[in-house]
């Protein structure tokens, strides 16, 4: 069953086109890849999906449901419990001034989700979870590494259940000694918790290792969909052909 | 042809970080012989960029020189003063950072910086202005003549790039620094910009140090490869033997922890803990050893050694106990 879907999608901003003419079907439990030069628009279809750009041309389709029909405030608040996302960097999207605990509790309180003593029992539970030490949950982001830093952002996209999760550049960010930690971790989850993932990134090796299937962006349009492992075998268009024969990704 | 062009022996340096004075960088020994391309390699933090500006005297304010030499040639460049820096750099040895837009001047074309590096070292060249056009052509710049009159923020990324290459290779030094150079590019253009140092290093024989995090690029561009974890090099070699059959437990838990499409639907064996921050580096011990999965008592207590092994060199206690 198709969780989201895009038909026929464009945007633009002042006079410049960012996405053009941009369809596809993300499958309930699948890993979807998103790979692509800087400025050919993934991070756009992130921020459209969820709901953060106004004034698209075409539909999004989550669960069945338009998103730009969803309006009244109770409504968005279901839907928002059900998208997250996580970034290339969570130390700038972390507020500075606020515990790890409150940090991951936060959203259940702006979601009315449960008693105090429930919610604790959450944030343990979903610290547990993306195996971030109960004993952090009186620092400060700072005082983190940048790969507990991003297990953080993981536990507080994951608190109120959501079941699709963007994950914009995620791993990028992170030393590659770290960089596997993280990507068992997301597939473990994934397993655990029924997610589906929008998986952003242009490391061919990261988006091979961990997406089910892949889209190419070049210059705001689709240029290629395929499972991952015929599209490393057999790519199709030109510009997918050119992006694997002139990058040195293989070891 | 093993004609040395620098070599860095047992050279550390201490940052101060609040009131603390810290190693960075430890008993690092590394050779470049002419023509050749060497990579160091590590995780952000190891010591490999300050190791590389070390080579250019760029230290930051808070740096010390502990011990060691730098010997370009027969000159320890560690010994030399300002005037008689300046007359190699730029000119005997350059080098490229990671953020072009950052390393050029925003005010002045292009064309005119490159000008400006050449005609400061070689002020009896008679038709400067050509010679910049011809190096701007050599590195991919076709359109050499808009590309010369153009301001920094005209260009895209990776021509940012080809113009401080450009720049950098105008007086035909003989080592190129090149300090993660493709991290801020595109992943079609990293490959462009990889071939263009490859092919000037063939045409001019400059040899080049590479610094990168990916081994990925380094195989395609390197012969020779040093690996450097928490100030140290722990190990060194030839590329082939390196992957094929790395010595040190890091290098071997990284290569095997590195995701591909090979690996789908396996899990990764990850390297557990983090990367030791400066300021908790233990000197006297491996500093691999909390995160190694090998570890001895001895290991904690006392630093290894860099010793040759097969064709490599690795620092590890155990390196012959684990590689039998």
């Amino acid at each position: 069953m198709s969780l989201i879907k895009l038909e026929n999608v464009s945007f633009s901003f002042k006079d410049n086109i960012i996405l053009d003419n941009i369809s596809f079907e993300i499958q309930e439990g699948e890993t979807f890849g998103l790979v692509g030069n800087s400025g050919s628009g993934k991070s756009t279809i992130a921020l459209l999906l969820l709901k953060l750009l106004k004034n698209y041309e075409g539909k999004i389709i989550f669960e069945d449901k338009d998103i730009a029909l969803i309006k009244r405030k109770q409504n968005l608040k279901d839907f928002y419990k059900n998208v997250q996302i996580v970034f290339q960097d969570p130390y700038s999207s972390l507020d500075s001034k606020k515990t790890v605990g409150y940090l991951i509790e936060e959203p259940l309180i702006i979601h009315k989700h449960y008693s105090k003593s429930k919610r604790c029992l959450r944030v343990d539970n979903i610290m547990d979870l993306v195996g971030l030490d109960k004993k952090y949950k009186l620092n400060y982001p700072h005082q983190l590494s940048g790969g507990l830093r991003q297990r953080l952002a993981i536990a507080i996209a994951l608190v109120l259940n959501p079941k699709f999760v963007v994950l914009d550049e995620c791993v990028s960010a992170l030393d590659i000694s770290i960089q596997a930690g993280i990507l068992n971790l997301l597939n473990e989850l994934k397993a655990k918790l029924n997610l589906t993932f929008l998986f952003i990134s242009h490391d061919l090796n990261v988006v091979g290792y961990i997406c089910d299937k892949i889209a190419v962006l070049n210059n705001g349009k689709i240029v290629e969909i395929q499972e991952t492992e015929n599209l490393f075998k057999n790519p199709i268009d030109s510009y997918t052909k050119k992006m694997f024969n002139n990058s040195y990704y293989e070891l | 042809m093993n004609n040395k062009v620098l070599e860095i022996k047992n050279y550390s340096l201490s940052l101060d970080i609040n009131k603390r004075s810290i190693k960075a960088v430890d008993d690092v020994n590394l050779q470049i012989n002419q023509g050749e391309i060497v990579a160091l390699v590590g995780e952000s933090g190891c010591g490999k960029s300050l190791t590389a500006l070390s080579i250019l005297s760029l230290l930051p304010e808070n740096s010390k020189i502990l011990n060691g030499e730098i010997n370009y040639k027969e000159v320890n460049l560690l010994t030399l003063d300002k005037t008689q820096l300046n007359k190699i750099r730029g000119k005997d040895i350059s080098i490229i950072f990671q953020e072009p837009m950052s390393a050029l001047n925003p005010l002045i074309k292009v064309g005119n910086q490159i000008l400006q590096t050449l005609k400061k070292h070689s002020k009896d060249e008679k038709n400067p202005k050509e010679r910049v056009y011809s190096i701007l052509k050599q590195v991919g710049l076709e359109d050499e003549n808009r590309i010369f009159n153009s301001y920094p923020h005209q260009l895209s990324g990776g021509m940012r790039q080809r113009v401080l290459i450009a720049m950098a290779l105008i007086n035909k030094p003989l080592l190129l620094v090149a300090d993660e150079p493709t991290t801020a590019l595109d992943i079609t253009i990293q490959g462009q910009i990889l071939d263009i140092l490859k092919q000037m290093n063939k045409k001019l024989d400059t040899a080049v140090l590479f610094i990168s995090h990916d081994l990925a690029l380094v195989k395609t561009l390197c012969d020779k490869v040093y690996v450097m974890y928490a100030s140290m090099i722990v190990e060194s070699g030839s590329i082939e033997e390196i992957i094929q059959n790395p010595l040190h437990p890091y290098t071997k838990a990284l290569l095997k922890s590195l995701p591909s499409v090979s690996q789908r639907g396996k899990k990764l064996p990850s390297i557990k803990g983090i990367v030791p921050k400066l300021e908790n580096r233990i000197e006297n011990s491996c500093p691999f050893a909390p995160r190694c999965e090998f570890a001895k008592p001895i290991c904690f207590s006392e630093k290894p050694k860099l010793e040759k092994m097969n064709n490599s060199f690795v620092r590890c206690h155990l390196a012959k106990e684990i590689n039998q």
